[in-house]
């Protein structure tokens, strides 16, 4: 509760330093894989905050927790709109090789300067004896009335062992440099 | 020539940034994904497609007063 009854008061005697930049990587336009290797254990979640872009078609990216590509291994809902209609959307295991979650725009889809924007959270990371939950917001809008997206998805990741690497991987095409992914912990 | 693809690895414990070309595996294993991903693309659009025929389907016999097929009924009705 607000000391003083503002906002800035209720952070009296706790540090500022709860949300820290581990990492960040820019599109190089000749790369479809960003890997962020040798992540720190000592945080209690991870965020990546990106805008990403592929050199293809517009579609989903993929991010997969120590490079696992196993598709027994991963379960997805998701529901997205896109600016006409709502749908939902799930696989269970045996469908993909890793999680959806995050979705990007396309240099050759409707706007070529457009980047799709996306927050994602993965959760307790470092646990070693739970499964982890992806919890993503991500989508963009390409100034027509009905041809945009916005999704919000929940992935599991049927693994108990601690994520010590993330890679991202476009489905199509490579990153171009308009796509910045950073990597954040959170204490 | 194509170029190689590579994979940009950045090491959270360094700050190093590297661009690596992609082994013979991984290229193999991304042509994979993205074929399989294609597919299930291909399908979901399939399914949206029947969907949408479906429901203007059921609508133009609402509005005609003509029957319902059970199929046509299940997508307006929940």
């Amino acid at each position: 509760m607000p000391i003083l009854g503002t906002l800035a008061s209720q952070f009296a005697g706790k540090p500022f330093t709860s949300f820290e930049s581990i990492a960040s990587a820019t599109g190089t336009g000749s790369s479809g894989t960003i890997t962020f290797s040798s992540i720190p254990q000592t945080y209690s979640s991870l965020q990546i905050r990106c805008v990403s872009q592929l050199s293809a078609t517009k579609g989903y990216t993929i991010v997969k927790p120590n490079n696992d590509s196993s598709t027994s291994n991963y379960t997805f809902h998701s529901t997205y709109g896109d600016g006409l209609t709502v749908t939902s959307d799930g696989y269970v295991t045996g469908s993909l090789g890793g999680s959806y979650s995050i979705y990007s725009t396309g240099a050759t889809s409707e706007l070529s300067d457009n980047v799709a924007a996306t927050i994602l959270d993965i959760h307790d990371y470092a646990s070693t004896n739970k499964y982890k939950t992806f919890c993503s917001f991500t989508g963009y809008s390409n100034n027509q009335s009905t041809n945009n997206l916005i999704f919000l998805i929940s992935t599991l990741w049927l693994s108990t062992s601690a994520i010590s690497s993330l890679t991202i991987e476009a489905q199509g095409g490579n990153f171009t440099t308009k796509t910045t992914i950073s990597l954040y912990g959170i204490k | 020539m194509s170029e190689a693809p590579t994979k940009i690895v950045v090491d959270c414990s360094t700050g190093e940034t590297q661009i690596i070309p992609l082994t013979a595996e991984e290229i193999t294993e991304r042509e994979a994904m993205a074929v399989a991903y294609a597919a299930e693309k291909a399908a979901e659009a399939e399914a949206k497609a029947a969907a949408d025929a479906l429901k203007a389907s059921a609508r133009a016999k609402l509005i005609a007063g003509t029957p319902l097929t059970e199929a046509e009924a299940a997508v307006l009705v929940i």
